[in-house]
């Protein structure tokens, strides 16, 4: 049977389980085609040498672990280079995106002691610090006094100087050392 | 190998998986390799290009989705490097090799060393071989190809119209008078 090339076409289709028509005619066609293709088919086939085979799958296997190890060192590497850049963009937007109204560049750091410093208003610490009639105070005063005072009274005598005569005693003691005048009395010869 | 599960060892050798290369080297391998020795008509060819195709499966598998059918996706890769393969050697014929295998495995050196039980036995086989081989040189190259990659491919006329590039109906009359031709031929002359 000779086919025009829309028989071809439609036969092809049909042979490839498309589901278009096919006569009677075309479909007999297409069974010979079959059967001719599996008796080629048979003798087609070839038995592949076993040390070629061998010498393939090494070669694949090589392949296939030099394979691995390039995507492992390429995940390493990425991920490396990701921790990177994730850091400096961090570095970046806290450096660039500061709040608004925030000192410039050079000024204390937050959380710096010389930032906790802004915190506090200049004219509170200008300002004084207490008012002189301040009630609370006058009487912490008082207290402060009195303790004092109690320390005095409640004071032990601690040492040699304390315990020592009075200045008074002291000049009659010296009396017996020295005489009174030396030049009261006059030298016998 | 059944849909899903080549479906299972695509996805698993895609991860790098070498136990499933390996499933598919002995799933397709020997078709691939016959293919290639009948296109090229050599086993170191065969051999060259098996490994060059496996090759290519580790490098290239990542880029393949499970939309298509997988053996077209191969056997294309295939088709590929066998057309390079026979424009190189129109450009640059090879030289005869001692150590070149024949179709059973053994090179000229085996044979002249006197070591090979297979010479006397496997006479009458590799010369149907060979006339078989005769049979498919007197085919045009290109319908040569689609009759090999029909039968190695198992592929329809449409993927093979996809990977020529030309209409259907004429893939079809092509194998049919490819076929014809080649049962002729064997028929007439040497007895299939």
């Amino acid at each position: 049977m000779n086919c025009n090339q829309l028989q071809y076409e439609r036969l092809a289709r049909w042979m490839d389980g498309e589901n278009v028509y096919a006569s009677g005619c075309e479909r007999e066609l297409a069974e010979d085609l079959r059967c001719q293709e599996r008796q080629i088919g048979a003798r087609l086939d070839v038995n592949v040498p076993a040390a070629a085979w061998d010498r393939v799958a090494l070669q694949m296997e090589g392949e296939v672990a030099r394979h691995r190890l390039h995507r492992f060192r390429y995940r390493t590497l990425g991920g490396i280079a990701s921790a990177v850049a994730a850091a400096a963009a961090i570095l970046l937007a806290v450096t660039m995106f500061r709040p608004a109204g925030s000192a410039p560049m050079g000024t204390p750091q937050p959380g710096s002691d010389l930032a906790v410093m802004d915190l506090v208003p200049l004219e509170a610490l200008a300002g004084p610090v207490t008012s002189p009639d301040d009630p609370q105070l006058e009487q912490l005063s008082e207290e402060i006094d009195q303790f004092q005072a109690d320390l005095l009274l409640d004071a032990e005598p601690a040492g040699p100087l304390m315990s020592a005569p009075p200045v008074g005693d002291l000049d009659g003691s010296g009396e017996d050392v020295w005489p009174a005048d030396p030049f009261s009395d006059p030298i016998e010869p | 190998m059944e849909p899903d599960q080549l479906r299972a060892t695509i996805k698993q050798a895609q991860g790098g998986s070498p136990e499933a290369y390996r499933a598919l080297m002995d799933a397709y391998g020997r078709r691939l390799y016959g293919y290639f020795y009948r296109a090229t008509r050599s086993h170191h060819d065969a051999e060259d290009l098996l490994g060059e195709t496996m090759l290519r499966l580790v490098r290239t598998l990542k880029k393949y989705d499970d939309r298509g059918r997988f053996e077209p996706w191969l056997f294309r890769i295939a088709a590929n490097l066998v057309r390079d393969r026979i424009r190189r050697r129109k450009t640059n014929p090879p030289g005869v090799s001692l150590s070149a295998e024949d179709e059973s495995g053994s090179s000229m050196v085996d044979m002249l060393q006197g070591d090979n039980p297979h010479v006397d036995s496997g006479m009458r086989a590799d010369q149907n071989r060979h006339e078989l081989n005769e049979a498919l040189e007197q085919l045009e190259a290109t319908t040569r190809e689609m009759i090999l990659l029909r039968h190695f491919g198992q592929m329809s006329f449409k993927e093979i119209a996809q990977l020529f590039d030309c209409p259907l109906g004429t893939v079809l009359a092509r194998v049919h008078r490819g076929v014809k031709s080649l049962r002729q031929y064997m028929t007439d002359d040497h007895e299939l």
